[in-house]
């Protein structure tokens, strides 16, 4: 019922990694680690879900808040490693259409390097 | 019942506690000193006694020294005096002689004047006075019969002639004293007697003073016999504890001196238990006549064969340590009560307070604390004690200023919550007031059977539904706003309107999300966003288009049992992001086919232990449950299988179900 969140340096992008259960109990956390990494004009993130087990509507909206943030920064925001159940929500959500998404953590630092 | 809520109250209890303690102490003290004193008192007596008995024996030996001296000197004085009147006689008969020898006389003169005047004496202190010759032949005897006769039958002690041993040891020692039984003047019992023996040798006289020894034994036993009197007179006076007699008796058991007629229980039994103490100077103990258990003491005289003895009730013994220690009860208890009503003092001395502070908080249990201060902790209670009761009282006083304030404050919480309480409640009437609740909606349209119920998880809610008729078509949304509360419900009501107007105005439901969409993203800084289904569906022909807006995938229930996922997604959940594509899909309902749309709340409900209600089962539920009535059972049922998945866990998001039967035109031609 929580949510961890850990910071890497990587040469390309912040690499930020979540695991747990992301909720509206819970997207609070995500909001203070994950937004103030997108305030820089030009900043590169990616988010790396892989630990990540469930995702709520709520949570949604802290991805969608980092996406349109980095839009209006001029930086790139890469969603990578969605397990079957949280990729479902997304796809469901219809937000996979206006976020970038990579299967891993190396697709998504490719994609950030290109 | 009185009593035991005595003991339950303080009061009674330190006063209980306080009582015990002096009684216990009152005890230990009397206990110890009974038997101190008791021992004491015992030992004392027995000294007592003691020297009683000492002094008895002290004065019964030094009495019988005198005795012995007494009689000895008795007899040596007698011996003395016949001495002196022998020779007085002797002088006497030389006087006779010297008359004879002057010539004035004749020898035979002299000797018949002397017998005569020598029948006339008698020896003072003695009994008479004898002459005889030196064959034995009696000159001079009281009794006149024997006068001339021979006495040479009498013998001494030691079984000589008594006349034979006179002369021979006369003729030896000049004079002898001599102890022989002689017979009574008058008659022929043998009495002993002593003699004193001269003899006048010119005429061969034997001149002799004879006593009877019985006469000094006599004297001897009379001086006794007064001492036993005397002793029987002053140990009458000696005081022993307890009415006990001091008593002397002799080696055969008879009475010296006799117990006083108190003491009447010393038989035979008891003086065997008393000579037995008087070897080793022990304690005898015996059995009174009436049972009563005596103590004696007892010392033996050896020279007069004498036991004398000391005994006493042994009750009477330890009387002055029971009378001591009845007078130290009675001091005792005095103290105690005194220390009793002290200590009922101190205990309600101690328990007062308590019980006005008891009083103070029963005043505080029926305080108003909205109103103002009724009572006031007395200041003897607050200020003037620094003891555990003060601090009590200040706690009191201090509990209870916090208790109105607390209670104020809660008061004004309780009142701010109370208002936005209602005003959340009015929010909820104008919530569902938006949505359409009357059922069965459209009675006049037999193609469709709708129902519909949404369910809030707070008092508002981010679901929304509605449906309207638009000519033939029945025009129906379901949505669901990300997050709760009062932002999702305004975001509700916003998409609601906005659904509403675009469901009338545009041509097909893609152009009416994406319609909606615009408008809400348009100006949204925080990023809500709403997920939603718009359908259209021909009420003539069964065609259904339809646009998803991110929502969970309706379920279509086939006429031949199926169950369809209508899984396309047509674009983003609305409100997003501007200027979004929406793709139109389209499907076909047969007559009698379901269509059933929800929200995530009804996928995402939770039992007890955490596990998801899921679309597999709600699939399962709709193809079972849908055949077998109308549109409003079968939400009935659905939320009666939610309730039991659920079973009592607090329902964590909205609850939307909108199901809808297309019944067709031809069964509707069939009725009418």
């Amino acid at each position: 019922m929580a949510i961890t969140t850990t910071l890497a340096n990587l040469p390309e992008a912040l690499l930020l990694q979540a695991s747990g259960r992301l909720d509206g109990a819970t997207s609070p956390e995500l909001e203070k680690a994950l937004l103030p990494l997108l305030a820089d004009a030009g900043s590169r993130v990616l988010l790396d879900l892989a630990a990540l087990d469930y995702v709520s509507s709520a949570g949604l909206r802290i991805i969608l808040m980092a996406a349109k943030r980095a839009k209006q920064a001029g930086g790139r925001f890469v969603l990578c490693g969605l397990q079957p159940q949280v990729s479902e929500v997304f796809e469901m959500s219809g937000f996979t259409r206006i976020l970038e998404l990579a299967p891993t953590v190396a697709d998504g630092r490719a994609l950030l390097a290109g | 019942m009185p009593l035991r809520f005595a003991i339950r109250s303080l009061k009674a209890r330190i006063f209980l506690a306080l009582a015990a303690i002096l009684l216990l102490v009152a005890c230990v003290v009397m206990v110890y000193s009974l038997l101190a004193v008791r021992a004491s008192a015992i030992a004392a007596e027995e000294r007592s006694v003691q020297n009683v008995l000492r002094m008895a024996e002290l004065a019964i030996r030094s009495e019988y020294h005198t005795l012995l001296a007494g009689k000895v000197a008795l007899v040596q004085e007698r011996k003395a005096r016949f001495r002196e009147f022998d020779r007085v006689v002797l002088q006497t008969l030389a006087h006779y002689q010297a008359l004879a020898q002057q010539g004035r006389l004749s020898e035979a003169e002299a000797q018949a004047l002397a017998l005569a005047w020598l029948q006339k004496i008698r020896p003072v202190g003695g009994e008479y006075l004898l002459v005889f010759d030196r064959d034995g032949v009696a000159l001079v005897y009281p009794e006149p019969a024997l006068l001339g006769t021979q006495l040479s039958g009498y013998t001494d002690f030691k079984g000589r002639s008594v006349v034979a041993a006179a002369w021979d040891e006369a003729d030896r020692y000049g004079e002898t004293v001599l102890i022989y039984d002689w017979k009574a003047v008058g008659s022929d019992r043998l009495v002993q007697r002593y003699g004193h023996f001269l003899p006048y040798r010119p005429w061969n006289w034997m001149v002799a003073s004879v006593g009877r020894v019985d006469e000094v034994q006599g004297e001897a036993d009379a001086r006794l016999a007064q001492f036993r009197a005397e002793l029987a007179r002053s140990l009458a006076q000696v005081e022993v504890i307890g009415n006990g007699a001091v008593f002397v008796f002799d080696g055969q058991g008879q009475w010296v001196v006799r117990p006083s007629a108190a003491n009447g229980d010393i038989d035979a039994q008891a003086q065997a238990a008393l000579r037995a103490a008087a070897g080793n100077r022990a304690t005898a103990r015996f059995r009174g006549q009436d049972g009563r258990a005596m103590q004696g003491w007892a010392t033996y005289v050896r020279a007069l064969d004498w036991y004398v003895a000391v005994s006493a009730p042994e009750d009477a013994l330890t009387a002055p340590a029971r009378e001591l220690v009845t007078r130290q009860a009675l001091v005792f208890a005095g103290g105690l009560l005194l220390g009793l009503l002290l200590a009922w003092a101190v205990a309600s001395g101690i328990a007062r307070p308590l019980v006005r502070l008891g009083q103070y908080a029963r005043g505080l249990a029926g305080a108003d604390f909205s109103a103002e201060r009724t009572q006031t902790m007395p200041a003897a209670l607050l200020d003037e004690r620094q003891d555990e009761i003060g601090e009590l009282a200040r706690s009191f006083a201090s509990m209870e200023t916090a208790l109105y304030r607390n209670v104020r404050t809660l008061l004004a919480v309780t009142g701010e919550r109370e208002r936005i309480e209602g005003e959340l409640g009015v929010a909820r009437d104008i919530q569902l007031g938006l949505l359409p609740k009357v059922f069965p909606a459209f009675p006049e349209r037999p193609e469709i059977d709708l129902h519909a119920t949404l369910v809030s998880a707070r008092e508002i809610g981010g679901d929304l539904y509605d449906f309207f008729l638009a000519g033939d078509t029945l025009n129906f949304t379901i949505g669901d706003v990300a997050g709760k509360g009062v932002p999702a419900a305004l975001f509700m009501a916003i998409t609601k309107t906005l659904m509403k107007t675009a469901g009338e105005s545009c041509a097909t439901p893609a152009a009416a999300v994406r319609q909606v969409n615009d408008h809400l993203a348009r100006d949204n800084p925080n990023l809500m966003f709403v997920t939603a289904f718009n359908g259209v569906l021909d009420l003539h022909s069964g065609a259904l288009r339809y646009a998803n807006a991110g929502h969970n995938p309706p379920l279509i229930l086939r006429a031949d049992g199926r169950c369809e996922v209508l899984r396309s997604v047509s674009g983003p959940a609305l409100g997003a992001f501007e200027d979004m594509d929406y793709t139109g899909y389209a499907a076909q309902l047969q007559a009698g086919e379901w269509l059933l749309l929800y929200t995530d709340g009804v996928t995402e409900a939770m039992d007890g232990e955490g596990r998801l209600y899921g679309e597999a089962r709600l699939l399962a539920q709709f193809a079972a449950l849908a055949p077998q009535g109308s549109a409003a059972s079968l939400i009935r049922a659905l939320m009666a299988d939610l309730a039991l998945h659920a079973g009592g866990t607090d329902q964590s998001d909205d609850i939307t179900l909108l199901a809808i039967r297309y019944l067709g035109v031809d069964h509707d031609k069939e009725q009418t």
